[in-house]
């Protein structure tokens, strides 16, 4: 027995029958094994985010120690300093994410820029729209019919102004998209289906690496 | 009267910033983009510690031993830092890969299918025209879009059966542009917030 590769597909075929079983059978043991398993499975995702963090690390210390990209290994050093502050700041309290300042913080840096960040995503998602959208074949057409419709029932002017705008908006997101998107999700369900029970079975085993 | 409360001053600052990329890339938004990435980073790595504690270390406290099980299991992950050692890192991997495609499992099997199929397979004849109407249209663009992904029967792309797969591609690009619509909307939605703040908070002229 190969105890690098064997052991680990042994194990998700093990926690991946645990899992299914749990859901299919309702015995009390197996429920409660389960619970455990999620419970392990939370804490190595924590250390996992770790993982994240010294991968961060490697890379911008790399380009601080090299003075690399012009004046970028500035910007890797505040972005560093920034992960160490939230970082002392919520586990130096021993409050996480509950203390003061930490949610001083949390307010006044990144919940601006995350919503800015997600939402300024629209002006490229418009311009990119102008560009791909332009009706240059049928199948084009199609996307640009109901994307142009959408947005403008979903205009409040509009919508308040032609009141059909808003009726046909909401028709489309009926039978057009609950029909294509229903054929969608039972493909991707037998897709994930048969994609799980092939890593259960040990068939797919990208996730243990190259090397 | 504008704001005077610095975190404020300091939220419309990064507001701003995040939003200069859209007139061009600068060393504002950079600076944005990087402060971004640390805070996230750190925040991240904050709730990873706090659910360690919640869901490991407080029931180690309580003598529930067989929990330093998941301790080791997640130091091995660091094991993939070691010229020699590096394959130890597997065995968490194989523990949440296990783990995720368990529960993946049993979501795909009764959420993307029984219940999608057993919402198709109701009569297509309704109480009203309208209602019938869009009954088939649903059943047709469920049909037709299954079929689009059938790839293990070449010829069903092929000849006069082929318009089933095409009716079920128009239907989905039918689909993604609504769903396109839908997203741009909730962006320049959530980008009035933003200039709400600017206005209201920091501003104050609204």
């Amino acid at each position: 027995m190969d105890y690098r590769r064997d052991i680990p597909l042994a194990i998700t075929f093990l926690i991946g029958i645990i899992a299914v079983l749990d859901y299919y059978t309702g015995v009390q043991v197996i429920t409660d094994t389960f619970t455990l398993i999620k419970n392990w499975g939370v804490v190595i995702q924590g250390f996992a985010l770790g993982l994240g963090a010294v991968n961060l690390l490697r890379v911008h210390g790399k380009r601080i120690s090299q003075r690399s990209g012009g004046t970028d290994w500035m910007f890797s050093g505040w972005l560093l300093l920034m992960m160490a502050m939230f970082i002392v700041v919520g586990l130096g309290t021993g409050q996480y994410d509950a203390g003061p300042t930490y949610s001083w913080i949390y307010n006044a840096i990144y919940l601006p820029l995350g919503a800015t960040m997600y939402s300024s995503l629209a002006f490229y998602m418009a311009y990119g729209s102008y560009k791909v959208l332009r009706a240059r074949n049928f199948d084009a057409a199609l996307l640009f019919i109901t994307a142009v419709l959408v947005i403008m029932g979903n205009t409040p002017a509009l919508a308040a102004t032609f009141p059909g705008l808003f009726y046909t908006r909401e028709w489309i997101f009926g039978p057009i998209v609950s029909g294509a998107y229903r054929g969608i999700r039972i493909g991707i369900g037998m897709g994930a289906v048969v994609l799980g029970i092939r890593t259960l079975l040990g068939m797919e085993t990208g996730y243990l690496g190259r090397r | 009267m504008v704001s005077v409360d610095p975190q404020i001053w300091i939220a419309a600052f990064f507001t701003i910033a995040a939003t200069s990329y859209a007139f061009r890339d600068n060393v504002v938004f950079k600076f944005a983009e990087n402060t971004f990435i640390g805070v996230a980073a750190g925040h991240t790595i904050v709730m990873g510690v706090k659910n360690i504690r919640d869901y490991g270390w407080t029931h180690i406290m309580q003598g529930e031993m067989i929990y330093s099980v998941a301790f080791l299991l997640g130091i091995l992950l660091y094991a993939r830092f070691h010229r020699d050692y590096y394959w130890l890192y597997r065995y968490p991997i194989a523990f949440l890969v296990g783990n995720g495609i368990g529960i993946s499992i049993r979501a795909a099997i009764h959420s993307d299918f029984i219940v999608q199929v057993a919402a198709t397979a109701s009569p297509l004849i309704k109480s009203d025209a309208l209602g019938t109407v869009n009954a088939l249209i649903t059943f047709v663009g469920v049909v037709t879009s299954i079929s689009h992904f059938i790839f293990t029967q070449e010829k069903i792309h092929e000849g006069a059966i082929g318009i089933v797969p095409k009716i079920g591609r128009w239907m989905m690009l039918l689909a993604f542009g609504a769903s396109f619509g839908n997203t741009v909307m909730s962006r320049f939605g959530m980008y009035q917030g933003r200039i709400i703040f600017l206005l209201r908070e920091w501003l104050q002229i609204i």
